[in-house]
């Protein structure tokens, strides 16, 4: 029997022995055959662990050539199967000439350990390096297997070795001949920290890497010197994940290194205080006992804290002024270079730290001698302005703050819309773009306008242009439109459609007030397009705003008088929502001329002055139900608006524009489609109305955690019509979003609100801080959002919010980041030279104590006494 | 199992041989840091192990805190960051300045520092490119490096040193990814069209880079950031002025040089509608470090396909090859110099420089605003050659799937059609998927191409 039919039976014993027969030639002669095998058994679904063992094996015999057979043993095809731990290998193997086994056991130490996991091929490569007498490899995968092996607390294979098992990774590991040689690469081996953290057996510290490795340290098996040598190396140079330090953090507590054994390192401590915090922080401890016990450099000092005084974490740089203070205190001689060192800080981020290091310049600057008085002038004038008072005291120079001057964005101007699109091939690239997701309004707008357009000017070379874009679209949305616009429509499925009482075409369960206006769009185009193709649509805007300049609407509206046909009512209702306000006698006059019952409508309808603006009530949290008998939220704020009435719009348009009590009777859906542009666009000119139809989602983003719903407050904020209550409750919702792209969208609202003018900061501010005290926003988020949009130079509207906030907030208990937005106003009052008490405020200041919230309302309390 | 098609993958190996191991070495006379050279070329054509400069930093700290900077570039992969990159950095001598440049392993952050004659303190630098040893214990030596003290620095061994040692002792063998080396030339063609859009004092570049995330969260991380008054504000889209930053973990590179930072400039196309590359350069002492980071993290420079329509053109070939023996490792290259020297006229040059850029000859600086001439050390002008969409346009040409109609041109593949445009501005555009999701933001389409390689060969006449 040959030897891939042996395999076929899985019959390992059976390969092994017909091995020992077989020449070298034959054995060489079966190679080919064991190869189909292999192929054969790769593809099938189906393969015993038994045949892959035999085949492992019989492999592993006929190969002659080493690199070869490393190659096979070392394969993929082999990658977890239990065959390597058979025996039998070990058996056939050894039958091999040594130098053989000598490239194979280099070639297969080489091969990469797998990403996880203990390695099945381990076991048979340590028996392979023992029997060999080859050097230890040293590779990196071969230490990782190494020290995965030997965190298993379970009992070996005696063909494998005699390790000791158990917890007592101690024990195993002063056994191992391989301990001196592998254990030092742990440091230098990628993507082992966390194995070193281990093993998961461990009961206790003592027998987890870090501490197992310093008693090999402390019982000679492993050189001490060269371990922390090793270790301090690895924490210089970092790397790897974010949190590999801590452990190699725990290693070096574990040894414990003497002040002597440090005294050597101190230019590697130097460079660690530039490493991640932890590392730092040690580096930092044992330099200041160093220098403490004037083992090092007193030039050193300097040098730390160029480093660590520039560095963000306010701890460290507590502690280095600390470290400056003993030492000037204990050697006056060191009091220049120490008060020059402190002056570091006095570009640091925290005011309180600049404070500090001020502190410690004044203690010492009298010994220090006037000499270091010029730079340190020049180091004050990085300090926040409340310090410039006490800089002036001390440096005796005044240090001068810049003129306040408010910097708000340029007031974003609405692009305006390209002209209509002119081929069918065009249409096809634009239809493309829209259908493979590109969201925004205009080319959305443009496609579905050419759609119209080029089905009455020429069906045939429409649907030609058309295919291949349809080829690969269809079902939904404007891909529905093209189909009917290309004529691949039938007229009874067209109807169905357009009828719009089949949900899933147009409609869907969770489709918005907003969705239910687009489709009502939609499914006229599709009924226009089935039935009496029109030449263009009326509602397509003119401006990115979605905004119709009301000439524009006057003279589409004279082209359909003219050609004697009337608009889609859905279409002409868009149009009237979208234009633009106006009292242009000369526009007015035009449209007045245009006898047909929609230029009649537009006349009506501008003299009017277009749909009305409705009064906006903040409706305050409740267990109350609204008058349609829905529950109202009781943790949220929300806007009632009243109804515009009657309006003669069509349907859906009526009910987007209806009381904001039907939006609240809308039933709970599983999934809330992502707010698009084209929502906001539909009614341009009445942002208050969108906005508080859309206040659940703003909402959501601060107390539910949702992601990307504050998207659209820009947009809002560049909307026409007035910003009331519920523009402000929903940029008041986005700047304590839990997303911070969402608050990031809610400054840019903020900021454009302002640029425009139209931003009420104190409705904002009490609007935000009615929202912290239920919880609904969180304070620290707030404060995060408000601070950037200080930061860029919006210093004085940020105070007109935190004007009307603070009384607010601080009239219960001030909760936690109430600090943070006191910080924040005290930093935007005193750039503002803004003036007057808040008596809350003063109130907090008087109650005295070290917290941080009554040390900035001190702050901010003296500031505004000015 | 990895499928076939990966086995399949062509995937060429980069071999270095360095003559020992780049090290910071200290003597009694101070501490000199040693580079080690590998490969490359100069004026005098290939070199084994090229000498370039030997002298003194005179900001040692800066220095070596950006030179580490350039290593963690090329030791990095910000997406995927389990597989692993390996490639040494890459440094251009360039008579005046050094150049050292490295590319992340996920083929979508460029790093390069220029060390400016203000930097440096000694003989001669030399001209040519080569690749530079990094590894554990010289990193380990760079972090040691305080500042202040002066540091001698080497870059290739000496003469002397040459004949000496006893051959290569550093061998390093890697593989070369076709995409890695087609991104890495390829990023300084697509910089080429990069303006000045914000410039930060030292200050508050520190806030601003300070501010950003160390890490990529889930989801979208495309932001962008605009101008505020001395700082950058970030906001959620892309309004005028904007410049994108697509995913701001990695710029962490630039977190180590940040206290040696003067300033911040960030460069950028003039209009960016979507997501768009931006580049990032920190201002220090006798130095620029920038890095150049691709439209997403997850979307490498070697996509791009900027550099396509230049490829395709034919006649750009002996442009190119004409341009190329003009070049010897100039700092700054004039294009309107090479075209009074070659005799092809300005526009010429340009398209010629671009496919230059392609096969890795051709490095953008921002703050000149000029090309450079570098020569990537690697095999590199198999990778544009096998460039897939290029491949795919080719084939299409031969299976004969191109016919022009006038102003219009069908692509029939396998069973279906697709239709290329040419617009009102001469721009092409195509009815397929590919062209639908990005709009030629990522070059174009095959069809186009194949349009682009038919309409080139048709006769003056009709085209």
């Amino acid at each position: 029997m040959s030897l891939a039919d042996l395999v076929r039976k899985g019959d390992t014993a059976g390969v092994a022995a017909a091995l020992a027969e077989l020449t070298p030639e034959q054995r060489r002669a079966e190679v080919p055959a064991l190869r189909e095998r292999r192929k054969e058994m790769r593809d099938s679904w189906s393969s015993s662990p038994d045949r892959w063992t035999a085949l492992l094996v019989a492999g592993a015999g006929c190969l002659t050539a080493p690199t070869a057979a490393a190659e096979w043993i070392g394969s993929r095809a082999f990658e977890d199967r239990a065959g390597w731990r058979n025996p039998l290998l070990v058996e056939v193997i050894d039958r091999q000439p040594p130098e053989w086994r000598q490239v194979v056991t280099e070639r297969l130490a080489e091969r990469r350990a797998p990403g996880w996991g203990w390695s099945e091929h381990f076991p048979l490569l340590e028996y392979l390096v023992r029997s060999t007498g080859c050097p230890v490899p040293t590779t990196d995968s071969f230490t990782t297997q190494w020290v995965r092996e030997r965190s298993r607390p379970e009992p070996r294979h005696a063909a494998f070795g005699t390790l000791p098992p158990g917890r007592n990774l101690f024990a195993r590991l002063a056994a191992d001949p391989f301990t001196p040689v592998l254990a030092p690469r742990v440091f230098e081996v990628p993507d082992l920290a966390s194995e070193l953290e281990g093993p998961w057996s461990a009961r206790d510290d003592s027998e987890r890497w870090p501490g197992v490795l310093a008693r090999l340290a402390a019982e000679g098996v492993l050189d001490r010197a060269d371990l922390i040598d090793r270790c301090l190396a690895r924490l210089l140079r970092g790397g790897g994940r974010p949190n590999d330090n801590r452990v190699h953090l725990s290693i070096l507590g574990a040894l414990a290194p003497t002040e002597d054994e440090y005294a050597g390192h101190a230019r590697t401590l130097l460079g660690m205080l530039d490493g991640p915090s932890t590392t730092a922080a040690l580096a930092q401890q044992v330099l200041a006992a160093l220098d403490a016990a004037g083992r090092v450099d007193a030039e050193l000092l300097g040098e730390a804290c160029l480093t660590v005084l520039f560095r963000p974490e306010k701890k460290l740089v507590r502690t280095q002024l600390g470290w400056l203070d003993r030492a000037a205190r204990t050697a006056p001689d060191r009091a220049g270079p120490v008060v020059l060192a402190a002056a570091g800080a006095f570009g640091h981020p925290d005011r309180i730290l600049q404070e500090q290091a001020l502190k410690v310049v004044a203690k010492h600057l009298r010994k220090a001698g006037p000499a270091v008085l010029p730079e340190l002038r020049d180091a004050a004038e990085q300090l926040d302005p409340a310090h410039h008072v006490r800089a002036a005291e001390l440096f005796g120079t005044e240090v001068r703050a810049e003129e306040y001057a408010e910097l708000l964005p340029a007031v974003p101007q609405p692009r305006p819309v390209p002209a209509p699109i002119a081929t069918p091939a065009e249409l096809a690239e634009e239809l493309g773009a829209v259908l493979a997701g590109d969201t925004g309004l205009v080319p959305w707008e443009r496609a579905l306008d050419g759609l119209v357009r080029h089905a009455r000017a020429d069906r045939p070379a429409l649907a030609e242009a058309l295919e291949p874009v349809l080829r690969v679209h269809g079902g939904n949305s404007l891909a529905l439109v093209a189909e009917a616009a290309a004529g691949r429509m039938t007229a009874a499925r067209a109807a169905e459609i357009s009828l719009g009482r089949v949900r899933g075409h147009f409609r869907y369960d969770w489709s918005t007030g907003f969705d239910v206006q687009i489709a009502a769009r939609l499914e006229e185009a599709v009924r226009l397009l089935a039935v009496r193709p029109v030449p263009y649509l009326l509602a397509t805007p003119t401006l990115s705003t979605g905004a119709i300049d009301a000439a524009v609407l006057v003279e589409r509206i004279a082209g359909y008088a003219a050609a004697d046909i009337g608009p889609g009512p859905v279409d002409l209702g868009q149009a009237l929502l979208r234009v633009t306000p106006t009292d242009d006698p000369a526009v007015l006059a035009a449209a007045a001329q245009i006898d047909t019952p929609a230029g009649r409508r537009l006349t009506a309808w501008l003299r009017g002055g277009g749909l009305p603006h409705q009064e906006s009530t903040v409706l305050a949290p409740s267990n109350g139900r609204a008058p349609n008998g829905r529950r109202r939220s009781a943790t949220r704020r929300l806007v009632h608006q009243p109804g515009a009435g009657a309006t003669g719009l069509p349907a859906d348009a009526d009910r987007l524009v209806d009381s904001t009590d039907r939006q609240l009777s809308q039933r709970y859906v599983w999934w809330n489609p992502p707010a698009s542009e084209q929502w906001a666009a539909i009614l341009p000119h009445h942002r208050e109305e969108t906005a508080a139809r859309m206040l659940e989602r703003f909402a959501a983003c601060a107390d539910a955690d949702d992601r990307g719903g504050c998207r659209l407050l820009p947009v809002l904020a560049e909307a026409g019509g007035p910003a009331g209550p519920a523009v402000h409750l929903a940029v008041a919702y986005g700047l304590g979003a839990r997303h911070s792209e969402d608050r990031t969208a809610a400054v840019d609202a903020l900021l454009v609100l302002a640029a425009r003018g139209d931003l009420d900061g104190a409705l904002l501010g009490r609007e935000a801080a009615e929202l912290v005290v239920p919880g609904a926003v969180k304070p620290n988020r707030l404060a995060e959002a408000l601070r950037s949009a200080a930061d860029t130079g919006a210093f004085g509207t940020v105070w007109t919010v935190l004007a009307a906030a603070l009384p607010v907030l601080l009239a219960g208990e001030p909760g936690r980041g109430t600090g943070d937005l006191l910080a924040i106003a005290a930093d935007c009052a005193r750039r503002t030279a803004a003036r007057g008490p808040i008596a809350e405020v003063t109130a907090l200041a008087a109650r005295g104590g070290s917290s941080r919230a009554v040390r900035e309302a001190a702050a901010l309390r003296d500031v505004l006494a000015g | 199992m990895p499928t076939p098609s990966v086995l399949a993958m062509t995937q060429a190996v980069q071999t270095y041989a360095y003559l020992r191991s780049s090290a910071v070495q200290e003597s009694t006379a101070g501490r000199s840091l040693a580079l080690e050279t590998s490969g490359g070329a100069g004026p005098l054509g290939a070199a084994a192990n090229p000498r370039f400069f030997s002298g003194f930093l005179t900001s040692p700290g800066a220095a070596a805190a950006a030179l580490l900077a350039v290593a963690d570039v090329a030791a990095a992969r910000y997406y995927q960051p389990l597989l692993r990159a390996s490639l040494d950095p890459v440094v251009t001598a360039g008579g005046d300045r050094l150049r050292f440049e490295s590319f992340s392993g996920c083929c979508g952050v460029h790093a390069r520092l220029d060390v400016l004659a203000d930097g440096l303190d000694g003989d001669d630098i030399g001209y040519g490119t080569t690749n530079v040893d990094v590894n554990n214990p010289l990193r380990e030596g760079l972090s040691r490096i305080g500042t202040g003290e002066p540091l001698h620095m080497a870059v290739g061994p000496d003469a002397l040193e040459v004949t000496t040692l006893d051959g290569p002792v550093v061998e390093k063998k890697v593989p070369l990814p076709d995409r890695w080396l087609r991104g890495f030339a390829e990023t300084q063609v697509l910089a080429a069209g990069f303006d000045l859009r914000a410039e930060l004092p030292a200050a508050e570049a520190v806030r601003f880079l300070r501010s950003l995330p160390r890490s990529g969260g889930r989801g979208s991380t495309v932001g962008w950031v605009v101008p505020a008054g001395r700082t950058l504000r970030p906001t959620s889209r892309p309004v005028p002025g904007a410049v994108c930053l697509p995913g701001p973990e990695r710029l962490a590179a630039l977190q180590r040089v940040l206290r040696h930072a003067l300033a911040l400039r960030v460069y950028g196309p003039a209009r960016a509608d979507g997501p768009a590359a931006s580049a990032w350069e920190v201002v220090l002492p006798g130095m620029r470090l920038t890095l150049t980071l691709s439209p997403d993290a997850s979307r490498g420079f070697s996509g791009e396909g900027g550099v396509l329509t230049a490829l395709a053109a034919e006649g750009s070939a002996q442009d190119a090859e004409l341009i190329a023996t003009l070049l010897a490792w100039e700092p700054r290259i004039d294009p309107a110099e090479l075209a009074e020297q070659s005799g092809l006229p300005v526009a010429r040059v340009r398209a010629a420089l671009t496919r230059l850029g392609t096969a890795g000859q051709i490095g953008y600086d921002f703050a000149d605003a000029a090309y450079f001439h570098r020569r990537l050390p690697y095999e590199a002008g198999r990778a544009e050659v096998h460039n897939p969409r290029l491949r795919a346009a080719r084939a299409l040409v031969a299976a004969g799937a191109v016919r022009l109609e006038g102003a219009t041109a069908v692509v029939t593949v396998d069973d279906h059609v697709q239709r290329v445009r040419t617009g009102a501005d001469g721009q092409l555009g195509c009815t397929c998927l590919w062209w639908a999701k990005y709009r030629g933001g990522r070059g174009p389409c095959k069809h186009v191409l194949a349009v682009g390689l038919v309409r080139a060969e048709q006769p003056e006449v009709v085209r």
